[in-house]
């Protein structure tokens, strides 16, 4: 016989998801789970059976890209990894103490390859058999006078570096979509398992050597004679896994000429490192992270103001962890003397889609818009030819982020912003109407294209299309219960606030001289906050920079 | 800062950035050196962490140990039960623990089973639920395919390098301690009065043992019952009766439905299969179900009653098996939160272990 509880307590029990509570054991764990894009854990390390079985369920079937490229954590050597700490620090000390620069360029080419062959050594054959090739077409192009010859040499280097491309990043994606295809014809087939690893960086360095070949076969810049100089620009450490991408024609050059960092030049490239770090290990990392990750592990159960929560929070994290790894990358050649492009320039301060293009991974848009859509046609041959082009162009990109259909997906739909964009500017520029000069429209302008490019990231978040439909629901639902506590919620929200509105003011600035005005009090005292939140935030796990996958 | 700062020389702030990041840097150091001695003040002391890297290596161990190897999968129960030199010296063989907190045994079977090179005897802390959920992904499944994708690449990777170097500084610093960061430290061993103390210790050989006389009871075991249940919070305000707290929990455990038993018998088949092949290549799979108390052993026993779940198991899984109610030497163990051992228990258990599973030919099955 059980008797009736009273009810004060009854309210002792609160029925819900878990939330983070500190015990022993639970932070290796949910490291674990957090860099394979699994859900958080419950809230304790004493978690019995029942707990386990609530964990596994929610763990659902990933299908989800970034789980894949995640699956070994911490086997890269992340920017934010004490093993790239202790490398940065030895290759440092050796390049500059290297007397000659033909030592300094061999010690940067050989730690690039140290570098990139820690993730997984037999990868690093494939990174030179890739540079020997678009090295030796490259050269044979600059030799060769017979366009016909030149044409040719220039399929050979499309169709090879594609097809590396192809097979390692979409191979088993190419296969899936044949065998889901044929099923829709009531044809069975089952591809097999290829069990193929994706490169890490595959996708930057095969369109940074591309863009060398089109390049030379263009006139624009010579092939170079110097085998050593092409193997350093497509693999210098810095950008090599997840850009900026780097043409040949910023990039030769500065080998020409001996570099080496003045020590302001140092300090400031160390700088630029520190507040990379930051936006990696303390804002995508530590603020958003666990929103994202809570909301979009369970969106069936967030309530509406969750899943808003989540879609911003997204948009910081993936903002601070791709411009965080682009500022380390920048920071870290300049250490060695070397000027690598703006990746970001303010993009949550955009006013439209195609000012959200030159300003969000500018090395990437730049890329499509030289190398895709002015050979499809760009805006030479017509209205509709010019909409396809664009929205090819952000097909391709979509498809370039991941062998995922979600990925398709997002570069479709900023393909379809950009075309409508472009559409409705004609219609205004017939109309006479010219852009407004009104302060308030143009912040609800840029406010308005934020909350577009907020959404539009949900398929590319998303693990498949039920996640980002469920999530989709939640925006609009009205579910009682709530996946997040307030704390990380109301962080999360202030954190994104803060962000837009800090690139809103200063997106026609340059932020060197934002930095530069600053007394060198306010300097030492920014610095010093963001070490000791570094600090404070260290430990947990080395989560994998998101663009590593691509 | 905003993100359009570029390392071109040109745009660069004119400044003495070198000297100017020595301050900070000091700073942190300060800071750093501060929390661990406030922590050493408390008590804290830094401990071993159970990372994956740590699980990992010791998976691959687990296969090299060979026909001899005792392996250990399973959860925190055995994670915390088992006393591993005591084992290794009363079976004179040696023992790899593979359990997971909070995770299922089901994955690291099936890898096991799938790996044509282990041929060792394999203690499952076996939950009935896991059997019915064996299909569902989990942790576990991410552990199992972080080892098969380590088996595939190489030997020396910078994950190899950060372990290393993660041990040398992780392990040694308080701030650290239980797989905290030094933030979480700070708030919530060094700013707060009621910090939990440190009741558990991990060992380098991923063993755990934990000492319930350092928490506060009975709000430890509400806690932990409450857990079970699925309840994520449990808020005690001050001057509430234990017993009402007790009550409103068992009224709660009243109301548990026992599960169907469809998927449970899939899941026996499969694990069964799993079983059957580790056997085949003559090793040797146990199946064990540890000592609970009070509530958590009714939770149990409304979800799973045995007669429908366990004794069915046991009799068509094909493999030893061994329930702790059934054994004079593990009847009498309790769990101060209801679902674990404490350390005082751990070598007395450890003993009926290696008496029951080891030291006779074949252990009783059950009736």
């Amino acid at each position: 016989m059980i008797a009736r509880a009273p009810a004060l307590a009854r309210a002792h029990f609160k029925k819900g998801k878990c939330k983070a509570r500190f015990r022993a054991g639970y932070a290796a764990d949910y490291a674990w789970r957090r860099s394979c894009c699994l859900p958080a854990p419950r809230a304790t390390s004493r978690g019995g059976p029942i707990a386990a079985a609530s964990s596994a369920a929610r763990a659902s079937p990933k299908t989800c890209i970034l789980n894949r490229a995640v699956a070994t954590p911490c086997n890269r050597m992340l920017f934010n990894s004490l093993t790239f700490a202790v490398f940065f620090a030895v290759v440092l000390l050796a390049y500059r103490l290297a007397a000659g620069w033909n030592t300094q360029k061999n010690i940067l080419l050989v730690a690039s390859y140290v570098f990139y062959g820690s993730w997984n050594p037999p990868f690093a054959l494939l990174l030179a058999f890739s540079t020997s090739l678009d090295w030796w077409l490259g050269r044979a192009l600059g030799r060769a006078g017979d366009p016909v010859r030149r044409k040719a040499l220039l399929v050979l280097s499309l169709i090879s570096n594609l097809s590396l491309l192809g097979y390692f990043k979409y191979g088993e994606f190419l296969l899936t979509s044949f065998s889901n295809s044929v099923a829709l014809l009531g044809v069975h087939y089952a591809p097999p398992d290829l069990g193929i690893v994706l490169p890490v960086g595959i996708s930057f360095y095969t369109f940074q050597s591309m863009s060398y070949t089109i390049d030379v076969y263009r006139r624009e810049i010579k092939s170079t004679w110097s085998f050593r100089d092409f193997a350093l620009f497509v693999s210098f450490f810095p950008q090599l896994v997840a850009g900026p991408i780097v043409r040949a024609r910023e990039f030769l050059p500065q080998l020409e000429v001996q570099r080496r960092a003045s020590p302001d030049q140092l300090g400031w490239g160390l700088c630029l490192l520190l507040i990379g770090l930051f936006w990696k290990v303390v804002l995508a990392d530590t603020v958003f992270a666990p929103v994202v990750d809570a909301v979009y592990a369970d969106p069936s159960n967030a309530s509406a103001i969750d899943a808003w929560a989540a879609v911003f929070a997204f948009s910081g994290q993936i903002f601070y962890d791709f411009a965080g790894y682009s500022l380390c990358a920048i920071g870290a050649a300049l250490c060695f003397g070397f000027s690598l492009p703006d990746n970001f320039r303010y993009p949550y301060a955009a006013l439209g889609f195609s000012d959200f293009w030159r300003r969000w991974h500018i090395s990437l848009s730049t890329w499509l818009r030289d190398y895709l859509y002015v050979p499809l046609g760009g805006n030479r041959f017509g209205a509709w030819l010019t909409y396809r082009n664009l929205l090819l162009t952000m097909l391709i990109g979509g498809l370039w982020h991941g062998a995922s259909w979600m990925f398709v997906l997002w570069g479709g739909l900023h393909g379809f912003y950009l075309a409508m964009e472009r559409f409705i500017r004609s219609r205004v520029t017939q109309a006479g109407a010219g852009p407004t000069k009104s302060t308030g429209v143009t912040i609800l302008g840029m406010l308005a294209t934020f909350l577009v490019v907020s959404l539009t990231w949900i398929p590319f978040r998303a693990t498949d299309g039920a996640n980002a439909m469920s999530l989709m629901y939640a925006l609009f639902g009205n579910a009682q219960g709530s996946v997040l506590e307030i704390e990380p919620l109301a962080l999360c929200l202030l954190a994104i606030s803060a962000s837009v509105a800090t690139q809103i003011t200063a997106r026609n600035g340059s932020p060197e001289v934002t930095f530069a005005a600053l007394g060198p009090l306010a300097r030492v005292t920014g610095l010093t906050l963001m070490l000791l939140a570094i600090y404070f935030c260290s430990g947990g796990d080395n989560r994998a920079f998101i663009y590593f996958q691509f | 800062m905003h993100s359009s700062t570029s390392s071109s020389d040109q745009r660069r702030p004119s400044a003495r950035w070198l000297p100017l990041l020595a301050f900070p840097l000091l700073l942190t150091i300060l800071a750093a050196a501060g929390l661990e001695y406030a922590l050493a003040r408390r008590g804290f002391e830094a401990t071993v962490l159970d990372t994956p890297d740590l699980w990992l290596k010791e998976r691959a161990r687990a296969t090299r140990l060979g026909r001899d190897g005792i392996v250990l999968i399973g959860s925190s129960r055995i994670q915390l039960a088992i006393d591993l030199p005591l084992l290794s010296r009363l079976t004179k063989r040696q023992v790899s623990q593979l359990a997971i907190d909070s995770a299922s045994f089901v994955p690291i079977l099936r890898g096991l089973a799938e790996d044509e090179t282990f041929v060792g005897t394999v203690v499952v802390d076996y939950h009935d639920v896991l059997v019915d959920t064996y299909d569902r992904e989990g942790p576990a499944s991410v552990y199992q395919k972080g080892y098969e994708l380590r088996k595939r690449g190489s030997n020396w990777t910078s994950a190899a390098s950060e372990a290393w170097l993660r041990r040398q500084i992780q392990w040694r610093l308080r701030a650290y301690a239980d797989g905290t960061t030094p933030w979480t430290s700070l708030i919530r061993r060094v700013a707060s009065r009621q910090a939990t103390p440190q009741y558990m210790v991990t060992y380098a050989d991923r063993s755990r043992a934990a000492d319930y006389s350092r928490v506060e009871m009975p709000r430890f075991y509400f806690e932990r019952t409450a857990f079970s249940l699925n309840y994520a919070k449990l808020a005690m305000p001050e001057g509430v009766e234990p017993a009402v707290v007790e009550q409103q929990l068992f009224e709660l455990v009243d109301k548990l439905k026992t599960r169907g038993t469809d998927h449970f018998r899939q899941g026996t088949l499969a694990i069964r299969n799993w079983s059957d092949l580790i056997r085949s290549r003559g090793g040797r799979v146990v199946f064990v179900v540890l000592p609970t108390s009070d509530l958590n052993t009714l939770i149990e026993q409304r979800l799973y009653p045995r007669a429908q779940f366990w004794d069915p198991f046991a009799k068509s899984v094909g493999a030893d098996s061994l329930h702790y109610q059934d054994h004079p030497e593990t009847r009498g163990f309790t769990c101060p939160d209801g679902s674990h051992l404490d350390r005082r228990d751990r070598a007395a258990y450890t003993r009926a272990i290696a008496t029951l599973v080891f030291a006779r030919s074949s252990p009783p099955s059950t009736p």
